[in-house]
């Protein structure tokens, strides 16, 4: 059986990856897809952290964000289509129209 | 028939007209707003059938519990005599000028609402008359004074402000403006009366602790009070009554009133609610009885009202501010009368003023409409021959109130000079000279709008449809007629309505030989004769656009300019000086704000509206906070 430290590097690794992403990324739909892998690696961690303790409680947590992630699938890729529609483009740094 | 049924008809026609337009289309609300005020005319006739000599007294409920110590004050209707007739002036005339209405405003955009505060007006003069306290009175007060508020500023936009034509739609934002003005200025000049009146309830309140006019005029004769606190009460009351009628000094806004349409000129500032000041007085006949002074005074600004009016009244160029300037003299005349205690006869004149005046009104709107909004006298004339009937009916109205004989103003003026001559010679010599005044201004309005050659713009005025013609003919035929109801005993009559009256008010007869009698009418009616053979003369002269006294009497007598010279121009001096003082601290805290508000803005700038960046603060914020909380479990382990 691996050790559990193996499991919590990918997902530290995972989450670094998807965490530039969001910082580097100009598209709406890449942003988008980085913000998820960062969603699965925090997932990965706390299933290796249940495995480990041998409690299903986390995996329970990991069923909750698999749900609200799919949620939030749904409703972000709505609002980015309209936002496409209404301007032509998904650049995040052109929709800075709540700039204070 | 309860007496609330009164004033609840034209409330539940006002109730309807205002929130549910949309359910009226077309006329449908004119009949509605007429449907309601004739079943309240129909209560009034059955109540004033069935009445006896015993005041009916109908409580509704309690209004201020323990308002004194164990004194309730009770909202309830109370209907003798006088209040009785009041009703049926109220609803009858103000049905006939409701059904004129219907053909009068049909074309206008706002035809249902006009007929909501129509209705709204009747159901509160209802009130007002109807009261059996001075408080539920004073409610009614307020609300017929909103009503006509509301009404003198019924086109507060113009008439036009839908056009298409730029200079029109022009003209219609001024005469917009100026109808505002007016309906304010009526507002606001009723408001100094309001507060008389008010300062009246609060002092009879103190003297008798009770407001409720029966139980008042039950414990005022008994009652150990010192004369000056009466006194002090009418002079009070007289303020507000003064206020309401438009006498001297608030009596300006009456004239610019009539920025209304004409049929609000007719019911509100001619036959009803400008009549509510000698109803109070006649109503606190109680205590007028026991003020002299007061009386003296109600009977001076009568008389010197009088004067001003018909003074006003001789050189004015709109067809309707001479029929309102001649408002505001009868009005001094009913004054006259209730001030000299002769309340039939100031009462007696309401009525037939209240005929003949809305008569005048109302042939003048139909010479209006004719004329498409044409209101100066000048460009009239000669209308005799386009509009036979309307001519017929005016004619019967001028008759009346120049006060020549067979017509109700002859009787009605007679018996207000009759009582003057007894009580003050001096007035008696004010009001024949009023009449010969009067006689010569309606004179010179009938010859200037009927006689001679056409003057107007319109090819061929049409007379007025049916509508308005039934109106006028029931009008005509009360403003001939009705002066037979008071035939004074020398003329073989039976002083009809003085006894009604004397059923409900003391009747303070006046003994004059019937030889004085004869001199007094015979100058009264020579007085009415020569002013409209004077109007006549000036007339064949062709000098009649022009009348006597030029620019004064044009001009009111200056009294308009001289409030704005007293009143108005210190007024705005001071507005102007805490303008300056208002934009001094305006502009500290202004100041004050936007150094405060710089440091705000440094931060805003964080606010940069993009994603990233708030997802770099993100990472840095949780970053922070991890590592604060590595620290201290670090440091916590150590």
């Amino acid at each position: 059986m691996a050790p559990t430290a193996y499991y919590i590097a990918l997902s530290g690794l995972l989450f670094a990856i998807g965490m530039i992403g969001v910082l580097t990324r100009r598209t709406a739909i890449m942003v988008f897809l980085s913000v998820e892998l960062m969603l699965n690696a925090a997932n990965l961690a706390l299933v290796a952290f249940a495995r480990a303790w041998g409690d299903l409680t986390a995996q329970t947590a990991v069923f909750i964000v698999m749900t609200l992630a799919a949620a939030e699938v749904a409703i972000g890729l709505a609002i980015i289509v309209s936002i496409f529609r209404k301007r032509e483009t998904t650049n995040v740094d052109d929709l800075a129209g709540l700039k204070g | 028939m309860p007496l609330y049924l009164l004033p609840l008809f034209p409330l539940i026609g006002f109730a309807l007209l205002i929130l549910f337009p949309r359910l009226f289309p077309g006329r449908a609300a004119g009949w509605l707003g007429s449907a309601t005020v004739l079943a309240s005319f129909v209560v009034a006739g059955a109540r004033y059938l069935g009445q006896t000599d015993t005041p009916a007294h109908e409580v509704l409920w309690t209004w201020l519990p323990n308002m004194a110590l164990n004194a309730n004050l009770s909202a309830g209707f109370y209907l003798d005599q006088l209040s009785a007739l009041m009703a049926l002036i109220i609803t009858g005339v103000g049905f006939l000028i409701h059904v004129y209405s219907v053909s009068y405003m049909g074309h206008d955009p706002k035809f249902t609402r006009f007929f909501a505060f129509m209705n709204f007006f009747v159901a509160m003069m209802l009130i007002l008359v109807l009261a059996d306290s001075y408080p539920l009175m004073f409610v009614g007060w307020e609300g017929v004074g909103t009503a006509s508020y509301l009404l003198i500023g019924f086109w507060f936009s113009g008439r036009n402000s839908e056009a298409s034509d730029k200079d029109l739609r022009g003209a219609s934002d001024r005469e917009g403006v100026a109808n505002s003005n007016a309906a304010r200025k009526a507002f606001i000049m009723n408001r100094i009366g309001d507060l008389g009146f008010m300062l009246g309830m609060f002092l009879l309140f103190k003297l008798y602790g009770t407001l409720s006019i029966p139980e008042l005029a039950a414990r005022v004769p008994g009652a150990q009070v010192a004369t000056a606190g009466i006194e002090l009460a009418c002079l009070f009351l007289l303020v507000g009554a003064i206020g309401k009628s438009g006498q001297l000094p608030l009596t300006t806004w009456l004239p610019d009133a009539m920025a209304g349409p004409t049929p609000v000129s007719a019911l509100i500032h001619a036959a009803t609610m400008v009549t509510a000041g000698v109803y109070l007085i006649t109503r606190s006949h109680f205590l007028y009885d026991l003020a002299p002074v007061a009386s003296t005074w109600v009977a001076w600004v009568g008389g010197l009202t009088a004067l001003y009016g018909a003074l006003s009244a001789l050189n004015q160029h709109d067809i309707k501010k001479i029929l309102a300037y001649s408002t505001v003299s009868q009005l001094g005349y009913m004054f006259m009368a209730v001030g000299l205690h002769a309340y039939s006869a100031g009462v007696f004149h309401l009525l037939t003023h209240a005929f003949f005046k809305a008569l005048l009104f109302l042939s003048a709107g139909a010479v209006i409409h004719a004329l498409h909004e044409e209101q100066d006298v000048r460009a009239m004339g000669g209308m005799r021959k386009f509009m036979p009937f309307t001519h017929i009916a005016a004619l019967m109205g001028v008759l009346a109130i120049s006060g020549i004989p067979i017509w109700s103003g002859f009787f009605s003026k007679d018996a207000i000079l009759a009582a003057a001559y007894t009580s003050s010679p001096l007035l008696y010599v004010v009001g024949l000279g009023v009449a010969l005044l009067t006689a010569f201004y309606m004179g010179r309005w009938y010859f200037l709008v009927w006689r001679g050659e056409y003057r107007g713009h319109v090819p061929h005025p049409h007379e007025a449809d049916g509508l308005i013609k039934v109106p006028l003919g029931i009008l005509a035929a009360l403003a001939t007629l009705g002066g037979f109801l008071n035939v004074p005993a020398f003329l073989g009559g039976g002083h009809a309505f003085d006894a009604y009256l004397g059923r409900a008010i003391p009747v303070h007869l006046h003994e004059i030989p019937a030889a004085t009698e004869w001199l007094l009418t015979l100058l009264a009616v020579a007085a009415g004769v020569g002013g409209l053979l004077w109007a006549l003369a000036e007339h064949r002269r062709r000098s009649l656009a022009d009348g006597p006294l030029g620019q004064i009497s044009s001009n009111a007598l200056y009294l308009d300019r001289v409030y704005d010279g007293l009143i108005g121009a210190p007024s705005r001096a001071i507005a102007e000086g805490l303008d300056v003082v208002d934009r001094g601290v305006d502009g500290t805290l202004a100041g004050i704000a936007r150094t405060s508000a710089a440091p705000g803005g440094l931060f805003s700038l964080w606010q940069s509206g993009f994603v990233r960046a708030y997802a770099v603060s993100m990472l840095l914020g949780t970053a922070l906070i991890l590592g604060y909380w590595a620290i201290k479990t670090i440091g916590g382990g150590a």
